[in-house]
């Protein structure tokens, strides 16, 4: 310890500075300290475990410059690239801090020599948690839900220090990032931060030696203690050392637990809430509220936790009493500090600490955030010592899940505005809650709320217009449009179209039909006229139907016993368009009268031409017809009676 | 009532009647006919009846199509809402009896023309737009007439024809805008043997009131007419739309679905009273 102190404190500032520098920048630029973590992955981690075999030897002078070097850019960059760069803001803003931080570092530069030493031994305890995280699942689920309970918890108290606990984590990020860039950092502070580095490799060492019960109080302690420096500004370089401690820790956790986490789904919920959280404070919080309210730090003391948790329940078993509970565990690892506390002074602070929440669970919620506030030693002890467990396997899953978050709600927010009002809404209706709570509600909007989902999300109007149907379009445009109203299509006509136009061609020159009606009624008084002069018996050949000529010799043959060719009247059909002369011999008694009597006997020839004149004059055929049937049912008639009266004088005269 | 005082207006109705009874794809030529019937009523019939629309060209815009209809018209002529210019061209005597918009109802109009091309592109991705407006008695009062028409001109069409009618109310600060739609769908799948044709026209009315939201200068008052006349039409079309969608082809589903179903039941009918008449020979 003391050997450390004296020449490393000046060597170390300069080294760190470099190596911090290179990485410091590219975590500005890309202002995210939360996805550092996650881009650690497990090849990160897998780099990092070789650097640590090689670094003890030379750890102090060496190991801190090679180790620290080559991890931090390429596990930073990585960092930057998967966040968002909403950080930014937030790392700027906590500069000031960070320079505060750093001075309080340099002050409890010694008790950070003791610090580191006790973390270096829980790093190793990482690379074993990475081996043995896949055994400890289902133990770490359990302690990983009390921890979020107490970190809840956390949230939920009234304080805001508490709030500001949180911000301190993302803080620890930030002091690295900022000293480099600024080359503030004092030989005292390098020391400290090179001692944050190597502690964590000690640490891990340790925790594989001599089991991870210490981290497992660190989860609930790291969190305190976190808070602690974050609300009083006023932590010592201890403090500091064990947030470097932490940061790297939480590194290699984030790997450890992206590959122990994958298969545990219930691991992963928790974080991506307070992930989310972070993001969200880093939108809407001032710069000192986005820091405290910077969750990146709550999820790295949960995964401080977890692997804790993992790594105490291995140690329990030796070391400390075995609970299966949860709560238990939580118990139990403020006993595995215990063993941890005895190597740094303020250790003995820190087991009654621990001890308390172990006597009840409410006592441990309270006490944890109490203690911070009230002994910072002690909470910087239990920083130490939870900054080597948690550090594995918590935070690797919770970035991940925050990674992704984070790209989700980017594009929330590039297409949702409304993602913020809904956010205000929900503050103002949680009035009741504390501040921290209300952030978690709001970040359970935004995880599991889509935005045409929440209670207050509008749908856009062409949208609902789309959806809905006609009817309802309408009612809902009489409602929200004013005036706007259907007309009836009876009693409206529309404009009329511009005036001076003139009709098509077509249409102006057409004229109205008017109909003439009177042409008829001469027609048909004439034929009448006609009707009549043919009652005169005046004969016209008009036949040019072979039915009447046809019935005309019959009736004839009939009424005069004769045989039809000696009828007068020969005439054809066929020779109707030829100029065919017909001539009317022994014209029947009852017929010779008039003209027609007239032309018989003169035996004149009748033109067919005169006929067809006369032949619409003429309708003396019917009538003619008419008379010669008569006569022929008169004859036969009489006929008739002379053969009754034969037959009645033959029957009279026989007997 | 005042149809059945006016001989006039009764033969205008009855001539309205009978076109919407006749045959939709023969609108044009069904309306001709009655114009030569009654040649009085050849204005009124021609600005009241929606013929799909015709499209020309604009030598003087690098043969831009636009759309024409009687609104646009002169004698044989249509005018060109991108050139301001009858096609084909007017003799000079007639060009000066010619209507044309108000050189500020001219500078609207050419907006208009610019804003409905893109609402055009955005809603109908293709086809062709074109407004016009004249003026009206009032000197703040227009009218006009948006046009829309998408498809082949051999098969498929769809016309969609906004007459408008602005009235300022107010001194101008409010504007009632009166729009009478109507589109004109006309679809025909002419395969070899089979061939279904589809068509018929909606035709609807809408009234509201806007401001001009304190709009002053001439820029700020044609915005705010393009804003109001924007949104209205955008809405009727929406509706209409969806008018054609779930009211007249659906119910024309239904229609088809009961033809087919009655003819299913007449054939288990005709089972069913052929297995009653075998039931009641066994029973003998």
């Amino acid at each position: 310890m003391s050997t450390d102190n004296i020449p490393k404190i000046p060597e170390r500032p300069t080294r760190r500075k470099t190596t911090s520098n290179l990485p410091s920048v590219e975590p500005e630029d890309f202002n995210e300290r939360d996805v550092s973590p996650e881009k650690v992955t497990s090849t990160d981690i897998q780099v990092d475990t070789p650097a640590v075999p090689s670094s003890r030897p030379f750890i102090r002078p060496k190991t801190t410059d090679d180790v620290e070097v080559p991890h931090v850019p390429s596990q930073r960059p990585l960092r930057h690239s998967s966040t968002t760069e909403e950080i930014e803001d937030l790392v700027e803003n906590t500069d000031q801090e960070l320079k505060e931080m750093q001075e309080i570092l340099a002050s409890h530069h010694k008790s950070k020599n003791s610090l580191t030493d006790e973390p270096k031994i829980p790093r190793r305890p990482q690379r074993k948690n990475k081996e043995t995280g896949a055994d400890t699942f289902t133990d770490t689920n359990d302690t990983q839900a009390a921890s979020d309970e107490s970190i809840k918890n956390l949230e939920e108290s009234p304080n805001d220090g508490v709030a500001q606990n949180v911000v301190g984590d993302t803080t620890y990020f930030s002091e690295e990032i900022l000293p480099t860039k600024d080359d503030i950092i004092t030989p005292e502070v390098t020391e400290a931060m090179g001692e944050a580095f190597e502690p964590p490799n000690d640490s891990l060492r340790n925790s594989e030696k001599e089991g991870i019960e210490v981290i497992g109080n660190q989860k609930t302690e790291t969190t305190d203690v976190n808070l602690l420096y974050l609300d009083k500004d006023n932590h010592e370089t201890e403090e500091a050392s064990h947030e470097k401690t932490d940061v790297e820790t939480s590194k290699e956790e984030v790997g450890i637990e992206d590959d122990h986490h994958k298969s545990k789904g219930d691991d992963k919920e928790p974080t991506p809430l307070s992930l989310e959280e972070d993001s969200d404070e880093v939108k809407h919080g001032s710069l000192s509220d986005s820091l405290s309210e910077q969750l990146p730090t709550i999820p790295i003391t949960r995964p401080r936790i977890k692997k804790d948790e993992a790594t105490d329940e291995e140690d329990k078993a030796h070391d400390q009493k075995e609970v299966p509970a949860t709560i238990s565990k939580i118990d139990s690892s403020p006993s595995g500090s215990n063993k941890e506390e005895p190597i740094s002074e303020s250790k003995v602070m820190k087991k009654p600490s621990v001890e308390q929440p172990s006597a009840s669970e409410s006592q441990l919620f309270t006490t944890r955030v109490d203690k911070p506030k009230d002994d910072d030693n002690e909470t910087s002890h239990g920083l130490k010592k939870k900054a080597p467990p948690p550090v594995p396997k918590k935070p690797s899953s919770r970035i991940a899940a925050f990674h992704e978050m984070l790209k989700k709600q980017q594009q929330k927010d590039i297409s949702n505005t409304e993602h913020e009002n809904l956010k205000s809404s929900v503050g103002t209706n949680g009035s009741n809650m504390n501040p921290d709570r209300v952030n978690f509600a709001k970040n359970l909007n935004g995880l599991f709320a889509l935005p045409g989902m929440t209670p207050s999300g509008d749908i856009p109007l062409e949208l609902n217009k789309g959806l809905s149907s006609p009817l309802t379009i309408e009612k809902k445009d009489d409602q929200t449009e004013k005036g706007k109203r259907s007309l009836p299509l009876a009693t409206t006509k529309r404009v009329r179209g511009p005036r001076g136009r003139k009709l098509p061609t077509k249409i102006a020159n057409t004229e109205k039909i008017v109909n003439d009606t009177t042409s008829c009624q001469f027609e048909t008084f004439h034929v009448w006229e006609i009707a009549f002069d043919l009652k005169k018996e005046e004969i016209t050949e008009e036949n040019e139907q072979k039915d009447i000529s046809v019935s005309e010799k019959a009736i004839q043959a009939t009424v005069l016993n004769q045989p039809a060719e000696s009828t007068s009247i020969n005439h054809s059909i066929e020779g109707l368009p030829t100029n065919k002369e017909f001539t009317v011999g022994n014209p029947s008694p009852d017929v010779q009268s008039g003209d027609t009597q007239v032309h018989i006997e003169n035996g004149d020839v009748v033109s067919l031409e005169d006929a067809i004149d006369s032949r619409d004059q003429n309708e003396s055929v019917e009538v003619l017809e008419q008379e010669l049937e008569d006569q022929a049912e008169r004859r036969m008639e009489e006929e008739m009676l002379e053969e009754d009266k034969r037959k009645d004088f033959l029957d009279m005269m026989t007997p | 009532m005042s149809t059945e005082n006016n001989p006039q207006d009764a033969k205008y109705d009855a001539a309205l009647d009978l076109l919407r009874r006749l045959d939709p794809t023969k609108v044009a030529e069904n309306l001709n006919k009655i114009i030569k019937l009654e040649p009085s009523l050849a204005e009124d019939l021609l600005s009241s009846v929606d013929t799909p629309l015709d499209v020309k060209k604009d030598p003087h815009s690098s043969q831009r199509e636009y759309l024409c209809c009687d609104y646009n018209r002169d004698i044989d002529s249509h005018r060109s809402p991108w050139s301001n210019e009858y096609f084909p061209e007017l003799s000079k005597e007639d060009l000066e009896e010619s209507p044309f918009p108000s050189d500020n109802l001219r500078q609207l109009e050419i907006i208009m023309n610019d804003s409905f091309d893109v609402y055009r592109d955005l809603y109908y991705e293709g086809g062709i737009s074109s407004v016009y407006l004249w003026d009206l008695d009032n000197d703040e009062d227009f009218a006009g007439v948006v046009l829309f028409k998408k498809g082949n001109q051999s098969s498929s069409n769809w016309d969609s024809i906004h007459v408008l009618e602005a009235t300022s109310e107010d001194g101008g600060a409010n504007f009632t805008y009166r729009i009478t739609t109507t589109i004109i769908l006309h679809l025909d799948k002419d395969e070899q043997e089979r061939k279904m044709t589809l068509s018929g026209n909606l035709t609807r009315q809408t009234e509201k009131e806007a401001s001009l939201n304190g709009a002053s200068t001439m820029e700020q008052i044609h915005i705010a007419h393009i804003t109001n006349l924007g949104t209205l039409i955008e809405d009727i079309e929406l509706q209409m739309r969806n008018l054609l969608e779930t009211v007249y082809f659906e119910k024309t589903r239904d229609i088809f679905h009961e033809v087919k179903n009655s003819v299913v039941d007449a054939a288990t009918l005709h089972k069913d009273a052929q297995t009653e008449v075998i039931k009641g020979l066994q029973g003998l």
